[in-house]
């Protein structure tokens, strides 16, 4: 089963209490209506609002109680907005947002926490992979995390096929950038309850026949790195908080053809 | 004058024969002009034209594939300039439409990463014989090879005996299994599909002509059958135009069924192989677009065809013949859309048609233009007429009817018209923009030469949003009549109910974003548009609360339109109060195309519109017919199909958090090496494909009941229900014209509204007024304002 993240945990709590709250009000007073206010016998009854066929009826309102239930859900909406804002930092894909610092140096881990009073993430600083999607897989690199350990790519099988994987190290936040070869895809990280749309970026194909995606270039200390920034690559980007030991599927949730349900990868987080 | 009918019949069959007979030449140029891979444009850096001297040779393919065997191929050439001594001697380049590549060694490699495309490397490119191996694909489908060989001089120039190249085709077709074993052949779930059409086609033709036969048994031949059936293919009256349409979107509501039926079979358990890839890509993407395009809009545009003039006294619509086209644009949009399925490469994009997959030349299927093409005819459809409905209620209300004096459905078709005018503009330009880019070879969506993918999001969005209101909107419509009739009062909050109304209509077109959260979107626009979406429950919760607020005091007669209102209310609010999970961005990241918006979407669009058009249809059948249905039968219906229906849908939302994706072929459960959906999930699939073919057969009891009601249903009167608005004062079935004579251009006796309310027809209201001015005046006709 797919666990989900802390913070998708308190919004949910949050909403199905209110959906529950809305629910029960507004089918109790369905129930009581449809029931309390029922035909006893057919055809006789107090025609208070005189009903004739040809004439627009005598109008029923009650302004005070149409104000009510005007501003009683929209003090709830203004409500729910609030507790759904404070989050959205925790997903955004800017490095921007602050949560995360900036970008790791060599040798220095994230310490990921995870604070108990408002459900969010915070690290010292982040790691940056590189994910390649195409019809139909996903190509993983670690732009030279793999030597402190903080990251492996490998090739895994799923129930008979075989998919790339990517191992992280528990404790730490990654950067995905992404870019697609082809159409669009959108990674689904289940356990995190994380997706986003991976568009199709020009240097995610090999045209310069080097063996390599035109995104990536080989560096003086012999690893991958990015051939230029994030935005000038066109290249997406998702938070990925590695907190729990587990292993899960990733899926892609954007179709892109054929053998859209199958193409999946293996996401392994070590401890 | 039956000359003149005939005539008008057998142009009109000309054209749609025409354009069937025309429109397959739309495939002979699948990749557009504009193509430039290898497989459209060969190795043309090598030379510019292909050179018989050159042979290209495939060894190692097996004479039927078996499903997910690997095979060893070796691919060579001889003749052209490649000789000993070159310093190269040439390349290849080898795509499959199926199947996966997998280099064996250093001389290959996949191009691009895509594995169903493989070269030579560098180191390649000093051999005439490559080695690689081949993974057959799982569906079964027919492969087709495509192989590039380059002879070359080695000089890396264009001296001497020039390079050269040639290409050779390989088709390879699948086993149906081992060798020696038998296995009777599975049914082809298309020709299940097409056999159900034409037996569904079939019934519809016997159910018609019993229905004549029975009108006069004594009378039944072809001379006055003829003028019979010309006459429904050929009117422009608003009541039988509505009976075309009802009827087609009841036909097309049942062929949507039955791919969700094959739909459901294939999910039933894990790692089903009912249905290929392939083809459960295209069940979907056809019962979404079957289901929103050829079902629910004509349903709509079936109960307004049919209720709006005779809710506003008209005698028939502003523009009957347009009328007329708009319905008979429909068909013909729908063949097209089917086309591609039934030439076996339907569209396979999802009702969303996502760019750029929708002009994916190399894996999309070229159904997708016959897709678009449809699609543009049903946008043609939908915007005439939608400038007959602003028209009509507009300018032909009766005297008497102000804005604020219309019944609430015939509001609910003025907004769902205006909203449905305002959007699909954008929609059309963009199939517009895909089917050039498909057929044409433009690049409106191609990333590689500056297009941009996400103009199709957003025009598709920006329509598809407010599409959804469209559909639900005269549901609203609908519920607002049954309940308050059926509770025999008056509607609590006539205004507020208009103003929400309006209020849906406007917030509808500030909240599409929310389908692209995901989609790399700015965040301060994502937060805008989640406050945007939210402000959606404020007008939808006034709607519902004054629909309960209708029933206080009053006394509620249960009848079937009474219980399906009565079922709406219940499913329409759960639908509601999950939508407003994806407004909060954090939860919308993990549910988006999950199965719980398929929940969602269904609560709203089955539990709100179907179980809306049920109440419609149970409400106004006797209207429309002249006879009373079966309430035993229709309490019957109610109680098994909403039963049933729940039972579909409801487990649906555990399904999403658990983490099942829409739109995926199967799903996988967690094993001891991964962990994805628990084990219930499969048996919680299970029941919901048997619960999917008990809804399915329920609402054959709702058929059986409107068939026969119609032969033996009891008289119905003219006001059976005890309404106030127009149609319960005309006979049950209205004549034609529906209200008052026309004498020398003259319309006498159309009837006028009185009001209960004395205050409200003293003075035209300040949007009267507003209105009015907007009006062109035309003396010799003069629009009534009150």
């Amino acid at each position: 089963m797919a666990g989900i993240t802390p913070l998708f945990d308190n919004l949910w709590n949050e909403y199905i209490l209110w959906s529950f709250l809305v629910g029960g009000f507004t089918f109790i007073w369905l129930y009581h209506h449809s029931l309390w206010y029922r035909s006893e016998e057919d055809g006789e009854w107090d025609n208070k609002d005189e009903i004739e066929v040809g004439v627009f009826p005598k109008e029923y309102d009650n302004f005070k109680l149409e104000v009510t239930w005007t501003v009683a859900p929209f003090l709830l909406i203004l409500y729910l907005a609030l507790i759904s804002w404070g989050p959205l930092d925790a997903v955004w894909d800017s490095t921007q947002a602050g949560g995360y610092g900036d970008e790791c140096e060599d040798g220095q881990y994230s310490n990921l926490t995870w604070s108990a009073e408002d459900g969010r993430y915070t690290a010292d600083c982040y790691h940056v992979v590189y994910i390649e999607a195409y019809q139909w897989g996903w190509n993983f690199d670690c732009l030279g995390l793999s030597v402190p350990d903080l990251c492996e790519v490998g090739t895994s099988i799923v129930e008979g096929t075989p998919a790339a994987s990517l191992s992280l190290k528990q404790g730490e936040v990654y950067l995905a950038v992404m870019g697609s070869a082809d159409v669009t895809h959108a990674p689904w990280f289940v356990s995190w309850g994380v997706k986003e749309d991976v568009l199709y970026s020009p240097g995610a194909r090999d045209n310069n026949g080097d063996g390599l995606s035109d995104n990536l270039i080989l560096t003086d200390e012999g690893e991958f790195g990015l051939s230029a920034p994030i935005e000038e690559l066109g290249l997406t980007s998702v938070w990925l908080p590695a907190d729990n030991v587990e292993d899960f599927l990733l899926l892609c949730t954007e179709y892109c053809g054929d053998n859209h349900a199958y193409m999946v990868a293996l996401i392994n987080v070590r401890s | 004058m039956r000359k003149n009918s005939l005539n008008r019949a057998f142009a009109a069959i000309s054209i749609v024969v025409g354009v069937l007979l025309l429109s397959p030449l739309a495939s002979s140029l699948p990749t557009g002009i504009g193509g430039s891979s290898i497989q459209t444009a060969g190795c043309n850096c090598h030379n510019s034209n292909a050179d018989s001297t050159v042979t290209a040779d495939i060894q190692g393919f097996p004479e039927q594939y078996n499903a997910s065997e690997t095979y060893r191929l070796t691919i060579s050439f001889d003749g052209g300039p490649s000789q000993i001594g070159n310093i190269n001697l040439g390349g290849f380049n080898l795509w499959a439409s199926e199947g996966a590549f997998t280099p064996t060694d250093g001389l290959t490699s996949l191009w691009a990463g895509s594995v169903n495309e493989v070269v030579h490397t560098e180191a390649g490119n000093d051999y005439k014989s490559w080695v690689v191996d081949w993974t057959a694909p799982v569906s079964g489908k027919e492969v087709d090879f495509i192989l590039h060989v380059n002879s070359v001089n080695g000089d890396g120039l264009q001296t001497g005996q020039l390079d050269q190249w040639n290409r050779a085709d390989y088709t390879l077709q699948s086993s149906f299994g081992l060798v020696g074993e038998i296995i009777p052949e599975a049914p082809e779930p298309f020709v299940v599909l097409a056999t159900l059409i034409i037996i569904a086609l079939a019934l519809i033709a016997i159910t018609v002509l019993y229905g004549f036969y029975r009108s006069d048994p004594d009378g039944f031949s072809w001379e006055t059958f003829s003028p019979w059936i010309t006459d429904w293919l050929t009117t422009t009256d608003h009541k039988k135009i509505g009976t075309l349409y009802f009827l087609a979107g009841l036909f097309f509501l049942g062929i949507g069924g039955i791919m969700a039926l094959f739909i459901r079979v294939q999910l039933a358990t894990p790692g089903n192989d009912f249905l290929t890839q392939d083809q459960y890509n295209q069940f979907f993407t056809l019962h979404g677009t079957t289901m929103i395009f050829l079902a629910a809009m004509p349903l709509i545009n079936g109960f307004s065809n049919w209720m709006v003039p005779l809710q506003i006294g008209a005698p028939d619509l502003a523009m009957p013949r347009l009328n007329a086209m708009s319905f008979w644009l429909q068909p013909v949009g729908a063949l097209l859309i089917f086309t591609g399925v039934f030439s076996g490469q339907g569209a396979d994009t999802g009702w969303t048609g996502y760019a750029p997959y929708v002009v994916d030349m190399v894996n999309g299927h070229d159904g997708n233009t016959f897709w678009a093409a449809g699609q543009i005819m049903l946008v043609a459809s939908s915007t005439l007429t939608g400038i007959n409905f602003l028209t009509t209620i507009a300018v032909m209300r009766a005297e008497g009817m102000g804005w604020m004096q219309m019944p609430l459905f015939t509001w609910s078709i003025l907004i769902a018209n205006l909203m449905l005018f305002l959007s699909i503009p954008a929609f059309g330009v963009g199939l517009i923009q895909v089917y050039l880019d498909r057929v044409v070879g433009t690049a409106f969506y191609d990333v590689g030469a500056g297009g941009d993918p996400l103009l199709w999001s957003h025009l598709f969005w920006y329509f598809g949003h407010p599409e959804v209101y469209v559909v639900i909107v005269p549901a609203f419509g609908v519920i607002s009549e049954v309940l308050a009739t059926s509770s025999r009062r008056s509607i609590f909050g006539y205004k507020s109910m208009v103003f929400a109304l309006a209020g849906i209509g406007v917030v509808a077109f500030i909240v599409y974003g929310h389908h692209m959260f995901t989609s790399g979107m700015s965040p301060v626009l994502r937060f805008v548009t989640m406050v945007t979406t939210m402000l959606v429950a404020v007008p939808t919760g006034i709607k519902i609360f004054n629909w309960l607020k209708t029933m206080h005091g009053g006394s509620l007669v249960y009848r079937t339109h009474t219980l399906w209102a009565l079922g709406f209310l219940v499913t329409f609010t759960l639908g509601g109060i999950s939508g407003m999970f994806f407004p909060s961005i954090a939860m919308d990241t993990h549910l988006h195309e999950s199965y719980f918006v398929v929940a969602h979407f269904h609560y709203v669009l089955v539990g709100g519109t179907v179980f809306g058009f049920f109440a419609a249809i149970y409400y106004w059948y006797p209207k429309m017919t002249g006879r009373m249905m079966d309430e035993r039968l229709g309490t019957l219906h109610f109680l098994t199909a909403f039963i049933s229906y729940n039972g579909v849908f409801w487990p649906m939302h555990r399904l999403g958090v658990w983490g099942m994706a829409r739109r995926h072929h199967t799903y996988f459960i967690s094993t001891d090496d991964f962990a994805n959906l628990p084990p219930e999930a499969a048996d919680w699939n299970l029941f919901i494909s048997v619960s999917a073919f008990l809804f399915f057969l329920s609402n054959f009891i709702m058929v059986a009941n409107m068939v026969i009601s119609y032969l033996r249903g009891a008289k119905a009167p003219a006001d059976p229900w005890g309404g106030w608005s127009f149609e319960w004062m005309t006979s049950s079935p209205p004549p034609t014209p529906s209200f008052g004579r026309y004498v020398d251009g003259v319309w006498y006796d159309l009837p006028v509204l009185r009001d209960a309310n004395e205050h409200v027809t003293s003075e035209p209201g300040w949007f009267s007024r507003w209105f009015s001015r907007l009006m062109v005046p035309d003396d010799g006709n003069e629009e009534v304002v009150h």
